[in-house]
């Protein structure tokens, strides 16, 4: 098939993609699929487009702004940055359970008392909870195995993750909130989950509880988790996405020594460069075989 | 087996050994054993002679080894090795993991401002990178376990070159193949004791074998470091990071320069602390008796000769 990628073209995409028999063109009026980044897209589309790749997995923000509409099918990158995010992920918890930001903003070994009486420890064997289980749960669940942790998936359908020790539908997943001892927020945003994690749901959580969202900020009600932290409700929040994002210089999440926040920098455009190639081919060969598309994005879902 | 503790009576040590039929007396020169929890200069001198087994609740015994203790003939010792085994792995993957996605930079500049520099200068655990042990025993076997899943090649390095479980390679730590090592591997995690031959031996020799993407984790002991060399090779971008869950000095001075570089996360010596010792110690004197009794072997025996 004839393809571009917009906005920019990213040679190394471009060349594996080549490689597996489609041809790149500069045109868009000549290319039968789209490789989209991100930004404006003509409205609307040349006929000849079938389908537009999106090389990220969150398409919450495309949806609203309208540039995700019917009449042309999308493909998205779900579950490809599943080891990266995994990572993030694992990185964000450990840090947070062993205190490393206030052992930054401390800088001196006399945090090392409160530290030591603060911090938590996956190898006590508590349970993590996975809220939001498809390609990062896949991912991030052999990564925990060793710790001896017991895992609760959480997902849309109740499907048994593999590896997981129990999974529940959303649906009926309320109880997880008073049973984990640490959550990993891996949900799309979708009318269902923007601002599941409130008030009512940290008040339900441990006081030793860890909250980690690597989905996105909206997932969690900022001000509540803000008054969680600052009241001791939760032991602590750890999140490479935040609502607002960016978050703003001067936000109070950034002072509370609690809070570990990274700048989103799980599944960046130099991780999707290197990853994303074998899921577009992927993609087009379903949709030149008349199938749907591995990761096909359902409009009425919302991922 | 009679035993006592000195200086300072743990009632959860003293409670665990009576639990597996031990039995605690006042009288040093009633005890056969002894639980002893403080620095050299506090022992009696010289230890009586009914006194045939010393416990000791840390890993780390070089005050010991260097006051001659060890290698006198005397009572036979044991210490707190193995026993940190699973916290202290756990700190070093979440220091290791810290490190390469820079923790320190994203709390120091508190902005999503630093995204693209963070992004720019990360390294990621699961593209293909080479983790070398150095100083692979018990804890090093446990943070094998845990970074299995990560699918790293892995080298452990001891002293004697015996394969390590769960290691793709074993290297001694005195073989040729050093140089090679130091030279490919991409991150290193320090686990040794500090003895005479491992104390400075991340030195500018071995600091400028690395790649200068390399990133140092230091959870045994703060002098197996040369700090001026560390500092200066974090200054120059010799290698790319470390981080340290223990100094040389220790406490690190407040006003210390490697608390104030981005590329070196510093915790402060959190990974096994006196609370978990106090926790700990009664189960490790147990095994450590009981096999002593049996006149085997103990699992945490120090050899006095190599001063571990």
């Amino acid at each position: 098939m004839k393809f571009t990628m917009y906005p920019g073209v990213w040679d190394n995409v471009v060349a594996e993609v080549e490689e597996a028999g489609h041809e790149f063109v500069s045109d868009l009026h000549q290319a039968e699929f789209l490789i989209y980044a991100g930004g404006r897209l003509p409205d609307p589309l040349p006929e000849s487009v079938g389908f537009v790749q999106f090389v990220f997995s969150g398409i919450d923000r495309l949806l609203d702004a309208g540039v995700i509409r019917p009449g042309v099918r999308w493909a998205n990158a779900a579950g490809v940055y599943g080891r990266p995010v995994a990572e993030i992920a694992l990185t964000l918890l450990l840090s947070q359970l062993h205190h490393v930001k206030a052992a930054t903003l401390a800088s001196s070994f006399s945090a090392r008392g409160p530290i030591d009486a603060a911090q938590g420890w996956l190898i006590d064997g508590g349970t993590v909870a996975i809220i939001g289980a498809g390609g990062i749960a896949d991912a991030l669940i052999p990564m925990l195995r060793p710790f001896g942790v017991k895992v609760i998936a959480v997902n849309r359908s109740g499907r048994p993750v593999e590896g997981a020790d129990e999974t529940y539908p959303q649906s009926e997943a309320g109880h997880v909130w008073e049973e984990a001892d640490a959550f990993i927020l891996a949900a799309p945003l979708t009318e269902e989950t923007s601002g599941m994690v409130d008030a009512g749901v940290l008040a339900r959580m441990k006081r030793s509880a860890v909250v980690v969202n690597v989905g996105r900020g909206e997932l969690i009600v900022t001000d509540d988790l803000v008054a969680a932290l600052r009241d001791g409700e939760i032991a602590g929040a750890a999140m490479d996405v935040t609502d607002p994002e960016p978050l703003p210089d001067g936000h109070p999440l950034w002072r509370l020594p609690n809070c570990t926040i990274t700048p989103h920098i799980a599944a960046t455009g130099r991780i999707a460069q290197q990853m994303v190639a074998p899921q577009v081919i992927a993609n087009a060969a379903a949709f030149e075989a008349g199938e749907r598309m591995p990761t096909e994005v359902d409009i009425t879902l919302g991922y | 087996m009679k035993f006592t503790m000195l200086p300072t009576v743990w009632d959860e040590t003293v409670a665990e050994l009576e639990a597996a039929g031990h039995e605690f007396v006042e009288d040093l020169a009633q005890a056969r054993g002894l639980v002893f929890n403080a620095g050299p200069e506090k022992l009696p001198d010289p230890v009586p002679e009914n006194i045939e087994v010393i416990q000791l609740p840390f890993a780390g015994v070089e005050p010991f080894n260097d006051a001659g203790l060890l290698a006198a003939d005397g009572p036979r010792w044991a210490n707190g090795a193995g026993l940190y085994a699973d916290t202290v792995a756990e700190s070093a993957l979440s220091l290791l993991l810290a490190q390469l996605h820079l923790l320190k930079t994203a709390v120091t500049s508190a902005s999503f401002d630093s995204a693209d520099t963070i992004d720019a200068h990360k390294q990621w655990l699961f593209e293909d990178k080479t983790v070398a042990i150095i100083g692979a025993g018990g804890i090093g076997v446990r943070l094998l376990e845990l970074l299995a899943p990560h699918r790293v090649s892995t080298i452990a390095v001891n002293r004697s070159g015996r394969p390590v479980t769960g290691a793709d390679r074993t290297v001694a730590i005195d073989d040729a193949a050093m140089d090679e090592v130091w030279a490919t591997a991409d991150y290193f995690v320090l686990i040794m004791p500090l003895t005479d031959q491992t104390r400075h031996m991340v030195n500018a020799e071995v600091l400028g074998k690395m790649k200068s993407t390399a990133v140092v984790v230091n959870v045994g002991r703060g002098p197996l470091i040369h700090t001026d060399d560390l500092l200066a090779a974090l200054r120059d971008g010799t290698i790319a990071g470390a981080a340290l869950d223990v100094t040389d000095p220790e406490p690190l001075p407040d006003d210390h320069p490697l608390w104030g570089l981005d590329n070196c996360l510093i915790t402060p010596h959190v990974a096994n602390t006196p609370s978990m010792v106090r926790a700990l110690t009664g189960q490790q004197a147990v095994r450590n008796f009981d096999a002593f009794e049996a006149g085997e072997t103990m699992p945490a025996e120090v050899d006095g000769k190599a001063g571990y």
